[in-house]
């Protein structure tokens, strides 16, 4: 699912829904198996439906659930809904970016900063995220304002910690070559440094993307500001199971786009990158 | 001897001071506040010290933290235990990739009105999302621990013909403990999430729920009380969970450190 | 175990292939040893010419392509427990998670108690020069003494047969003279059958009674010589032995022949 800021550095560009989990030994043809697989897993969900073993209820058959979920995608209304639930994401990890990359950088070249803040930051970032949610509804009411109190400072640490490491992690070859080549200070931060530094971004950008994604959607369904999120909350009140499903799949299908488009730009971002070459 | 007591005496310095001014601030520019939202930090510690110390906290914090502890090891058991098998099956893995990926892409917390639909509002539900949560990041690092156990390993416990037993306690899952490790303390950080967010979803106790129905009945001090609660919470979890990887893996830092001495290979 | 017939190990036929690229690359072709009880039999040929893979076949670790692998008798399809095996890279065959007690004790069946593997333990240390090491990780302590204990893990589970594969490759060479004489040491006093795989040819001549040959692509055994030397053997006085320079010479000739054939055929 979600994977939130470590103490130490992920060893850069490794855990990716896509990049580390290429089967290597798998059978020549693994989509049959895969495609098994799902298949079972549905025909246990209607399975499971057709038991009666869970009220009506409780648990949606697949078909209705899925015949539903083809309905809500040709009405305008969802994909406002989409769209307002990406719009306030994406302006929440643009702002996170925009804070977090540069303080990293300055906390990562700055021993003293780097030392001096590990406390503060230690203890900001280990605040259950969706404890400000209470916060963010009081003072902004169900607008995206208070989607925005809650996902930046949540994303602002994993891309915060990982800027730091990675401007930390410059290997001191690289940074001696870049002396005896007389690239100055400026010139060694943007040629030596900040490429040095780009994988570990990447994977910090990841974290946080697949982390606002969740809270984003949290906070939708929790306070009912616009967006997929306040759909659902919206249907489990008016207890409607169909809806229920239809649209837990259609918020599983957003947070899989989202993690596949992260780890897709991820790679791009570290083509030049070993553990991404060695893949192709 | 003074010399250590000295570099320790500035390491503290270099350390706390930020942490002493915010608070100063906080406390000073919150003094005179008259705002609704943004009560003196005075008032927000007194509430504090009235409701956490410890009037609450059979109320709040216990089933909280029961929740919490349920939730996780279930969730970490079946994520070790499965890991394991997954990790040694590529067959099985490749086979199951894209339904694992479907299912941990989807932010859990939408996942609370099927949930909550499906086993009550009791606390079953609650246990069984935070274990749901606390699954995946475990899962996903113990498969990659297992399938990157060295070959060379692999082939001393065939040719000693250990047993099956031995070599998934023995060997395999000791060999995957510093990843195990590494995504147990993200499931820790997501069950935390998860906990608060379920208790905010559909709950009658909890510290989750406190702290929303602290801002729904405007006793903002309440609120601020609680949130400083979540954030201590937070952060001595993460302490126990660093201290426990610390415990752990103390045979992975000495080999590292040694290697790292010795530079590669044979000395 | 102590029967004294000639075919105590023995590879009949022995051939294999790997798969690479969806096409079958042979490596070994027809091979023929046979390996008597309590002999010491050294495989020497240049490097890539598939001896590790011959020990991992006689080590039951993989199964050949064609032929077998015999021992006492019994084909070997599975490693037996009557065998234990030394790899080269100790830093990745020893447990870094385990102390160099629990390691060694770490093949040793449950049935035997706790005390009695304990003991097992301690004396197989003890055998290799590492007495009071066992509360220390293998890591703690330098590249020849890891070797001694992945050796000492070997002696305490008291196999019938032991195969090393490049035991000392990785060694300096002081030490790799202080494990080769230990070697000897052990095989004098326990009578164990021993196949060591070695690119080196005076180590090979040093330690074997019989020393065979592995050459040609794919490789078979070109060349089987009796090493004539009495059993106790040094360092200096062996090594200057006029017997131990001329199987030395013979066992060099035979391989820079056979890499010399191999040049023109290619």
């Amino acid at each position: 699912m979600t994977q939130i800021a470590h103490e130490r550095p992920l060893a850069a560009p490794l855990r990716g829904p896509a990049a580390a989990h290429t089967p290597r030994s798998a059978g020549r043809r693994p989509w049959v198996a895969q495609a098994a697989v799902l298949l079972g897993a549905l025909a246990a969900w209607e399975l499971l439906d057709r038991s009666g073993i869970v009220s009506d209820d409780a648990l949606a058959p697949p078909a209705a659930t899925f015949a539903r979920l083809g309905e809500l995608l040709v009405t305008a209304e969802v994909w406002t809904a989409v769209g307002q639930t990406l719009t306030g994401w994406g302006i929440g990890i643009a702002i996170a970016i925009a804070l977090a990359v540069p303080l990293g950088i300055g906390l990562g070249l700055s021993n003293f900063a780097y030392r001096s803040t590990r406390l503060v930051v230690d203890f900001l970032r280990t605040i259950p995220a969706l404890g400000l949610i209470p916060l963010a509804a009081l003072v902004f009411g169900a607008s995206r304002s208070a989607v925005l109190v809650v996902v930046v400072p949540a994303c602002v640490w994993p891309l915060l910690l990982q800027t730091a490491y990675g401007v930390r992690d410059a290997d001191p070859l690289a940074l001696e070559t870049a002396r005896s080549f007389r690239l100055g200070t400026w010139g060694t931060l943007r040629r030596v440094v900040l490429p040095g530094a780009l994988p570990f971004v990447a994977t910090g950008l990841r974290l946080s993307a697949i982390l606002g994604m969740l809270l984003a959607m949290s906070i939708e369904m929790l306070i009912l500001v616009p967006g997929v999120g306040a759909l659902l909350g919206t249907a489990q009140r008016n207890g409607d199971t169909v809806d229920v499903y239809a649209l837990t799949l259609l918020a599983a299908f957003l947070g899989l786009a989202v993690a596949l488009a992260v780890s897709r730009l991820e790679r791009r971002m570290i083509r030049w990158h070993p553990s991404v070459r060695s893949r192709r | 001897m003074s010399a250590r007591l000295l570099r320790l005496g500035r390491h503290l310095l270099v350390e706390a001071w930020l942490p002493v001014l915010a608070v100063t601030v906080w406390w000073v520019g919150s003094a005179s506040s008259t705002s609704l939202y943004f009560p003196p930090l005075s008032q927000i510690a007194e509430r504090f010290r009235e409701l956490w110390l410890f009037d609450q906290v059979p109320v709040h914090l216990v089933p909280s933290l029961q929740n919490l502890g349920w939730g996780l090891l279930c969730g970490v058991a079946a994520a070790v235990a499965t890991g394991i098998v997954i990790g040694r099956m590529p067959r099985l893995h490749s086979a199951l990739l894209p339904l694992m990926e479907f299912m941990r892409a989807t932010p859990i917390l939408a996942l609370l009105p099927l949930v909550f639909g499906l086993l009550g509002l009791g606390v079953t539900s609650k246990v069984a999302l935070i274990a749901l949560g606390a699954f995946w990041p475990t899962f996903l690092n113990t498969v990659d621990g297992v399938r990157s156990v060295d070959p060379q390993i692999r082939e001393v416990a065939r040719a000693y013909r250990l047993t099956r037993t031995d070599i998934a306690f023995r060997v395999v899952l000791p060999s995957a403990m510093p990843q195990v490790v590494v995504g147990f303390r993200t499931s820790v950080s997501v069950a935390v999430v998860v906990v608060v967010g379920s208790e905010m979803f559909g709950a009658g106790n909890g510290i989750g729920y406190f702290v929303l129905q602290a801002q729904r009945t405007y006793a903002i001090a309440d609120m601020w009380a609680g949130i400083v609660l979540l954030g201590l919470l937070g952060y001595l979890l993460n302490l126990l969970s660093a201290g426990f990887e610390r415990w752990v893996l103390s045979w992975h830092r000495g080999q590292r450190a040694a290697a790292a001495v010795l530079g590669e290979g044979a000395r | 175990m102590t029967m004294t017939d000639s075919e105590f190990l023995q590879a009949i036929g022995l051939s294999h292939s790997y798969v690479v690229d969806r096409a079958a690359r042979p490596v070994l072709h027809g091979v023929d040893l046979q390996v008597r009880a309590g002999e010491a039999v050294c495989v020497v040929g240049h490097s890539g010419t598939g001896k590790s893979t011959l020990l991992r076949c006689l080590a039951g670790l993989l199964r050949p392509t064609g032929g077998e692998v015999r021992l006492d008798g019994r084909r070997v399809m599975e490693p037996p427990p009557d065998l234990a095996v030394v790899f080269q890279d100790y830093s990745r065959s020893l447990m870094p998670w385990m102390s160099i007690l629990d390691n060694v004790m770490l093949p040793l069946r449950r049935g035997l108690g706790s005390q009695e593997r304990r003991s097992r333990a301690q004396q197989a240390l003890a055998d290799v020069g590492l007495d009071g090491t066992g509360s220390l990780y293998p890591w703690q302590v330098s590249g020849g003494m890891q070797q001694r204990v992945a050796i000492a893990r070997a002696l305490a589970y008291r196999p019938g047969v032991l195969l090393m594969d490049e035991p000392f490759a990785s060694v300096d060479a002081q030490t790799r003279a202080d494990l080769e004489d230990m070697v000897l040491t052990i095989r004098r006093d326990t009578g164990i059958t021993l196949v060591v795989v070695t690119h080196d040819i005076d180590e090979a001549v040093y330690l074997a009674d019989r020393v065979v040959v592995l050459a040609g692509t794919p490789a078979s055994i070109t060349a089987d010589l009796r090493v004539d030397l009495p059993p106790e053997r040094d360092q200096l006085t062996t090594k200057a032995d006029p017997r131990f320079l001329a199987v030395r010479a013979e066992v060099f000739n035979m391989i820079r022949t056979e890499l010399a054939r191999a040049g023109r055929a290619t």
